[in-house]
């Protein structure tokens, strides 16, 4: 029953305020109500009044009145701290099962409004209060929960503000079509998992990563910088390089089927906390996921890549 | 969907700290009205609040809160013991407002203690209703505001932008103030309440003993403002009569209960002559329920009370000022047949005092016979003799009157009026004394008259055969100018004005300037009374009907809801202006009128001049517009493209010179036919 009410509703705000990158906050999209805190000075006011008729005191009246165009300014200037807010989705960060991925929003205002102490986000997950007085542009970091792998989609974030007085709020409900993926929970997992391919030679298995350094010889040109002995150098001795072995290896493969574990997100797990590894490590890293292949490579985009891969390989969409 | 109004977040430090500065305001006026005991509370727990922000002292915890508000209630109790009432809640409140301090930890609770603030501030006005604490209230209210805001938005920074920004907030709710004020329908109370205690305040006594006039002659404080209808009568007719006093039992007068009793206006006997005045008459707050009036007055509308003595009554005693409207008549004859307990209660002196007033009073019988003309001698007497006004009589005794009348020969109006009352019934004719007010102060700023408790006078009324009472005021006889300027240029005349004392800044008179301040402000003090304070239902009634032609409850509610419409949606635009209206450079409607002049002269701007280029060609045609012209293109650069929007001078000079423009050129127009432009 409540899910029915709760899924035609979400259908009547598809309707009223539907999904788009950018929005800008009108009539249609505000809603205002007054807060429990407006009921009780409602309350007030009608208190202030029995006094005033009761002592037939036109000070007292005076001062309800007043009260009550208090309100009546609180209800316009509520309304108009979000009425015209223009509101975009900016790019986001994924993070991990278990963690948060942050989306970012940018308010923008025109010159001559400004827009104080809005709260926004989902209910749920904490609000972040932030005020559009001194730039007219500003980017909103909101933080949402990720509990399982896969394609986050959000529900609507909430925007509202009960400015000036705390009177009354007005609200809206945004769709910004954000997604994000979410990586896979990183599981401890040691050795790593890998598939080690020394450059040229025959393929063999191996649980240790080598890192088998041979000689140290003062520099030459087209050293790769890594290989510098950089410490030395800072204390004022020549610059020397490092040299490895031939068999130093060029790049290790990530494979779902060779890792241990229960079931597929136990693997996929694992797979996670070995590519964080070797992104840290100087090799090149591939995954191969069922029939899914990529490449080996380095850097951050390519962690980025293959976490991807990791979160789409067989998962579902959710929202939460 | 939930909603996430954090009502338990932190309270920020502006806040708080608007909050203990209204608090502080508000308690300020009570310093010396509340016991000391409840200001230390008060005090304590402000102090314990910054304590708690200072992280030194901790919130006051469960049990410490249900003793400290159990022992104040008991401790409320005790103090208003025999009076638990209005008072007795009013001090509770405040309390409570504070004592709520020790627990505001979150936004909730500063939401209750603001609100509680709000009502505090408004019991305030059931003791005063002055102009005063009108203000004071609504600076308290700014305040409390000022807090409620400071609450729901922390980087306020500094000290004037969050009173600025309240401010201009509730500025703007003063229209939707305004209309509710007006057209909001005035009911009958709904139900009885505890009125609040009266204060001790100056006004006739309802004895009069010889020798206790003195310091009510004194105070300067206004007894009740006037306004007559046409003109402000002769100084010398304004006997504001009050009260009589027809009981007297050898030592004080005393007011009868006979001539209290309620009877009809219109079964008084008088006869009426030509001539009258038509008044209303705003009383200030005062202990009795007697109304002030020129004799004969009938009420104009209802509510007001007669006696038997031809005065006018209010059923109760009034918390506030009180306003009636009157029709005084010219008269004649009033009360021409006594009944025989009212020629007795007049005739009566009872005890053996005074042996040498009653003796003159047997001579003065027997040589004069008729009533009217014995009255002439002891007015005569009064004149004649050594008689001498005085503020500071010496006291007598048991004797007073033979004191008076014939030994010191000093006294003031009671006196006087005593002296003579005693002497008739003693002559056998019946008397009463009569005390009530005379003569007034006209403000030159409103058409009015404010009379002041030292304007209080006493005279005597004397039964003529065939004639009625007829009024005789033996103080016209010893001190005219009692009588012709009013109390106090006589005392001024006399060197016994006594500026420092009870006078207050009446004593300043003599510079000119403090005496325009004093009457201006009594003039908005009567404003205030008239306009504000007496807005009933009445008012509002009679307002709406002489304004829109119909004075019912339904056209109020008609108007209520019409204006305040209209009052709402003007607010709407003005607050949507920015989004209702496209924002126009600010010397845009500047340009639109001079390019239409000068098109008007046949020279059109080119889409592609600049405004200064565009002036200097038509200034070559029109070399007589060239001054003006240039002087426009100047200003209106120099506004276009620096930043000037809020330069008043500027953009006021650029439409003068739009005004001369339009001038010349239509002059121009009529004299010949417009020229070629290159």
């Amino acid at each position: 029953m409540r899910a029915a009410i709760r899924s035609r509703y979400e259908q009547w705000l598809d309707r009223r305020i539907p999904p788009a990158a950018e929005i800008r906050l009108d009539q249609k999209r505000i809603f205002i109500f007054p807060t429990r805190a407006g009921f009780v000075y409602f309350a007030l006011l009608g208190l202030l009044l029995i006094t005033a008729i009761n002592y037939q005191n036109n000070a007292i009246y005076l001062l309800a009145f007043m009260l009550a165009g208090q309100f009546v300014v609180a209800i316009l200037a509520t309304y108009s701290n979000l009425a015209g807010l223009q509101v975009r989705k900016a790019n986001h960060v994924p993070g991990f099962a278990g963690d948060r991925v942050t989306f970012r929003l940018i308010f923008k205002r025109s010159p001559e409004k400004k827009y104080l102490s809005i709260k926004a986000g989902w209910p749920r997950q904490g609000m972040v209060q932030t005020s559009l007085d001194l730039q007219t542009e500003s980017v909103v970091e909101l933080y949402h929960h990720a509990p399982q792998r896969g394609l986050l989609k959000p529900r609507r974030v909430l925007l509202e503000t009960v400015y000036p007085f705390g009177l009354l709020r007005a609200w809206t409900w945004l769709d910004l079509n954000m997604e994000s993926w979410v990586y896979p929970r990183p599981l401890l997992t040691r050795p790593l998992p890998i598939i080690e391919r020394d450059a040229g030679v025959s393929e063999r298995m191996s649980f240790q990563q080598q890192d088998e350094f041979t000689n140290i010889r003062p520099w030459r040109e087209h050293d790769p910088p890594r290989h510098i002995l950089w410490k030395a150098y800072a204390k004022q001795q020549p610059l020397m390089t490092m040299e490895f072995t031939e068999s130093l290896l060029v790049e290790v493969w990530l494979d779902e089927a060779l890792t241990p574990g229960a079931d597929l997100e136990e693997r996929l797990s694992r797979l996670c906390y070995a590519a964080l590894q070797l992104n840290q490590q100087e090799v090149l890293y591939g995954l191969k996921l069922g029939s899914w292949e990529l490449a080996p490579a380095e850097g951050e985009e390519h962690l980025h890549q293959l976490l991807a891969l990791l979160a789409r390989y067989r998962s579902t969409e959710y929202r939460a | 969907m939930s909603t996430s109004v954090s009502y338990d977040s932190q309270i920020s430090r502006g806040s708080l700290f608007w909050l203990l500065s209204a608090q502080f305001a508000l308690i300020l006026p009570h310093v010396f009205g509340l016991p000391p005991w409840l200001f230390g509370v008060c005090l304590f727990c402000g102090f314990w609040r910054i304590q708690i922000y200072r992280g030194k002292f901790p919130f006051a915890s469960g049990l410490t809160r249900v003793i400290m508000i159990t022992a104040s209630m008991i401790v409320v109790v005790f103090s208003y013991m025999d009076h638990l009432g209005l008072d007795a809640a009013v001090t509770f409140l405040i309390l409570i407002f504070f004592l709520k301090l020790l627990e505001t930890r979150h936004a909730r609770d500063m939401y209750v203690t603001i609100f509680l603030g709000y009502f505090v501030a408004a019991t305030q006005l059931l003791y005063d209703q002055s102009i005063l604490a009108m203000v004071y209230a609504l600076a308290c209210y700014l305040l409390l505001s000022v807090s409620l805001l400071a609450l729901h938005h922390r980087d306020l920074g500094s000290f004037s932008v969050p009173i600025i920004r309240t401010g201009s907030l509730m500025l703007q709710g003063i229209p939707v103030l305004l209309v509710l004020f007006l057209f909001f329908p005035r009911v009958e109370p709904l139900w009885r309440v505890p009125m609040p205690s009266p204060d001790k305040r100056p006004g006739l006594s309802d004895t009069v003993t010889l020798g206790a006039f003195g310091a009510l002659a004194r105070t300067n404080e206004v007894a009740f403002r006037v306004a007559f209808e046409s003109g402000i009568p002769p100084m010398s007719e304004l006997y504001w009569r009050g009260v009589v006093f027809e009981n007297f039992d050898g030592v004080s007068w005393h007011i009868s209960p006979a001539s209290e009793k309620p009877v009809k206006p219109a079964s008084w006997q008088y006869r009426k002559r030509s001539g009258g005045y038509s008044y209303s008459v705003i009383l200030e707050p005062s202990e009795k329920t007697w109304l002030f009036a020129l004799p004969v007055a009938q009420p104009r509308g209802t509510g007001l009370l007669a006696t038997a003595g031809y005065t006018l009554r209010m059923p109760d005693i009034q918390q506030g000022r009180f306003q009636y409207k009157l029709a005084s008549l010219a008269y004649s004859d009033l009360e021409p047949v006594l009944s025989v307990e009212s020629r007795q209660r007049n005739l009566a002196l009872p005890g053996g005092q005074n042996p040498q007033a009653r003796e003159l009073a047997q001579e003065l019988a027997q040589r004069y016979q008729a009533p009217r003309k014995i009255a002439a001698a002891v007015m005569g007497m009064f004149n004649q003799q050594e008689y001498y006004y005085t503020l500071n009589p010496p006291l007598f005794g048991r004797d007073s009157i033979d004191g008076f009348l014939l030994h010191s020969k000093q006294g003031y109006c009671e006196h006087y009026a005593a002296g003579f009352v005693f002497l008739m019934r003693a002559a056998g004719v019946p008397a009463r004394m009569v005390a009530g007010y005379l003569g007034g102060e006209p403000n030159p700023f409103e058409e009015y008259l404010s009379v002041r408790q030292m304007d209080a006078h006493a005279w005597a009324e004397a039964w003529i055969e065939g004639r009625g009472w007829e009024r005789f005021d033996p103080t016209a006889q010893v001190a005219p100018e009692r009588v012709i300027d009013g109390v106090e240029s006589m005392l001024r005349q006399r060197n016994e004005f006594d500026p420092g004392g009870l006078m207050g800044f009446l004593g300043y008179d003599d510079l000119a300037w403090a005496r325009g301040m004093r009457l201006w402000w009594d003039a908005v003090n009567y404003g205030w009374a008239h306009w504000f304070l007496n807005y009933n239902r009445t008012a509002q009634l009679d307002w709406m009907k002489n304004w829109f032609g119909r004075g019912d409850m339904g056209a109020l509610i008609q108007f209520l809801a019409i204006s305040l419409s209209a009052v709402m949606l003007l607010l709407v635009i003005w607050m949507f202006r920015n989004l209702l209206f496209r924002k126009r450079p600010p010397a845009h409607a500047a340009a639109v009128g001079f390019t239409w002049l000068l098109g008007l002269l046949g020279s059109k701007r080119q889409p592609s001049e600049t405004m200064v280029n565009y002036s200097a060609r038509v200034a070559q045609v029109y070399p007589e517009l060239a001054e003006t012209l240039t002087d426009f293109a100047a200003v209106y650069s120099a506004l276009s493209y620096a930043d000037l929007r809020y330069h008043w001078g500027r953009r006021l000079n650029l439409h003068r010179l739009v005004i001369v423009l339009a001038a010349q050129v239509f002059a121009f127009k009529l004299r010949r036919p417009a020229r070629a432009t290159p």
